[in-house]
């Protein structure tokens, strides 16, 4: 009788949020529906959208630079924390500390010290973004890196590969990358996800991305705008949707062998 | 004995190492014949672990000399050692199955997928686990971690076999079911073995020789027998074993009073001043009941009876710190009761003494 009232309960507050979530949504989409003069509903403004010579350039430019960041991620911040986790304990404060920087620190500032810390051929190239959405997205990559490599036991894992005859690189492969990957899928998908997304800083030094791209057309087309915001929104929610499902099928690859291990017990 | 030379697997030479300024381990030196299971015992803190990680190389920041097989492999980095090693805590690769575990080494070394598979069913047999080969880590209880670990160590036949306490984080039944269970497959595959442990009983029952260890220094390596019999120190005589610590004075010659008896000093005590005050050593089955209060006893009240079948251990409270433990057969026990008062009287003829 109980359990049935929370079910209610826990329905009744789970309907609420998602009207609560669905509701702007809908009615923004509903909003970038009509059109100029209220003729009706069509998809004007999403057509407007392709029109837009510039569209597909930007539209890959930051996908580009998304994957440029992650891949950045993955071959820098990864390693560099997994050796903090092996070697550093004893900073790891400090290094804890500096990893929030990039929230603290105003992108102004961030944005010229690191422009002019950067070799010059970087400085012409519309890819020396990368570096600075990586930077940027570090306080997250790090802390969801940090998380994952407290909740295994790295150094006795790295040991025992050690003493059975791996290398440290093999190692680094074989066991902790495995053994951490749901915190670098998340790290990755946060570096992703900023730089995709990623406004201020760009606009500052000049450069036109995606988000870029958006604000300055949309300043001559409010329906148009919410459009595009519309049609970014679900372009990042199928991403999410795609990342999600790669990894169930991941999960259940590992059950199926758990499966089978258990009948395999019961026969 | 000519051939005794060339039996030596491992030769660990005056190895020392420093944290900053405190010496972790001092002048440790050990040999070991192959297919030996060799024991280190000692408290918390006194070095077992750092030299477990010496011979396996992941401590390279020590002084002194490492051989095996007569192979001078001090500097060899841990994964050229060849030696196998389970640790205290879980160390299974938790992306993996127990079988890919087993075969992790295998793997490495690029023996083939069939190999390796016949290699690691025959090790999970070995360990009662053939049947959990597509388990993951998680899905075992901690005893079955620990013997896939073995498993996992043993699968590259290693040139010796380190175990550092891997049963400590088990519950006591299960302890001594793999303890036995590790001694039996040591055995059978006759792998040369350095196991640390805190737990004398443990070491005691499965090793060839124990080593203790006391704050970085080995004090006495022996086979159990001598070292229970024969400890050359205090430290020794009160870790190994139950070991009553009884109140008692130096009396000059040699000797010591203890109990209202006067005692000959073991050869092996430090050396004390007449009158000085001690603590004497003495194990419970080398106390016995006086038939009378006399002179040569010591009267006490009988506070605890621990039946334990053929042996049968009172508590005697002689108005000391402790209850002093004696063992006697169930059969003598049979008419004494808690409660009731007896004289004690020591058997031995020499004894141990500590500082008071
Ligand atoms: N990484 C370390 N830093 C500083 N001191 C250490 C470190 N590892 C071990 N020690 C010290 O070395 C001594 C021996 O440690 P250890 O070999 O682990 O002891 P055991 O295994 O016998 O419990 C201890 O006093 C410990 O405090
Ligand atoms: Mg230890």
């Amino acid at each position: 009788m109980k359990s049935r009232i929370f079910s209610a309960t826990r329905y009744l507050i789970l309907g609420l949020g998602l009207i609560f979530f669905i509701f702007p949504v809908a009615a923004a989409i509903e909003f970038s529906l009509r059109s100029y003069g209220n003729k009706g509903h069509t998809f004007a403004n999403y057509s407007w959208i392709f029109q837009q010579e510039d569209f597909f350039t930007n539209i890959t430019i930051s996908l580009k630079l998304a994957v440029l960041s992650a891949v950045i991620t993955l071959i820098t911040v990864v390693p560099a924390v997994t050796f903090l986790h092996l070697e550093g304990q004893r900073y790891k404060r400090i290094f804890e500390f500096l990893a929030i920087l990039p929230l603290v620190v105003p992108v102004v500032s961030l944005a010229i010290g690191a422009q002019k810390a950067m070799p010059t051929f970087i400085q012409n190239s519309q890819y020396e973004l990368a570096f600075f959405y990586v930077i940027i997205a570090i306080p997250y990559t790090f802390q969801s890196l940090n998380v994952g490599l407290t909740s295994i036991p790295l150094k006795t894992l790295v040991e025992a590969s050690r003493s059975l005859g791996a290398s440290f690189g093999k190692t680094v492969t074989a066991v902790i990358v495995p053994a951490i990957r749901s915190a670098i899928n998340a790290a990755i998908f946060l570096a992703v996800t900023l730089s995709f997304g990623e406004f201020t800083l760009t606009s500052l030094l000049h450069w036109e991305t995606f988000p870029v791209w958006i604000t300055r057309v949309s300043q001559g087309n409010v329906l148009g705008s919410i459009a595009l915001s519309m049609f970014s929104l679900i372009g990042a929610w199928s991403l999410l949707i795609l990342v999600q499902s790669l990894q169930n099928v991941q999960k259940q690859r590992r059950a199926k062998s758990q499966v089978e291990e258990i009948e395999e017990v019961l026969t | 004995m000519s051939s005794k030379k060339a039996d030596i697997k491992v030769n660990l030479e005056n190895l020392s190492r420093h944290y900053g300024s405190v010496a972790a381990l001092q002048d440790f030196s050990l040999e070991m014949t192959t297919g030996e299971m060799v024991s280190l015992l000692g408290p918390s803190g006194c070095g077992k672990t750092t030299v477990l990680r010496i011979l396996g190389g992941l401590d390279p920041n020590h002084q002194g000399k490492i051989f095996v097989d007569g192979e001078d492999i001090t500097g060899l980095p841990s994964d050229k050692r060849n030696m196998g090693m389970v640790f205290q805590a879980y160390s299974l690769f938790p992306n993996m199955t127990v079988a890919e575990n087993v075969e992790y080494g295998l793997r490495v070394r690029k023996i083939n997928h069939e190999v390796r598979r016949k290699k690691s069913m025959e090790l999970l047999e070995m360990v009662h686990l053939s049947h959990r080969g597509n388990a993951y880590p998680n899905q075992l209880s901690g005893g079955q971690q620990q013997r896939v670990a073995l498993a996992r160590a043993l699968a590259i036949s290693p040139k010796v076999l380190l175990l550092d306490e891997p049963l400590s984080a088990l519950d006591a039944q299960v302890r001594v079911q793999i303890r036995e269970e590790i001694r039996r497959i040591q055995l059978e595959t006759e792998t040369t073995t350095l196991f640390v442990t805190h737990d004398q009983e443990e070491a005691m029952s499965v090793s060839d020789r124990v080593g203790v260890m006391n704050a970085g220094q080995l004090e006495q390596i022996d086979s159990p027998a001598v070292l229970y019999n024969k400890p050359k120190t205090a430290f020794v005589a009160s870790f190994v074993g139950v070991t009553n610590r009884i109140p008692a004075e130096i009396d000059g010659k040699g000797r010591v009073r203890v109990l209202n008896q006067k005692i000959d000093l073991s050869k092996n005590s430090r050396s004390a001043q007449e009158g000085e005050k001690v603590m004497a050593l003495v194990r419970p089955e080398n106390l016995t009941l006086a038939d009378e209060f006399d002179s040569e006893s010591k009267p006490g009240l009988v506070i605890t009876k621990s039946f334990l079948g053929p042996l049968t251990k009172l508590g005697v409270d002689l108005g000391t710190e402790n209850l002093v433990y004696i063992n006697m057969t169930s059969q003598e026990a049979r008419k004494i009761e808690v409660g009731n008062r007896v004289a004690l009287k020591i058997t031995s003829e020499e004894l141990m003494v500590a500082n008071g």
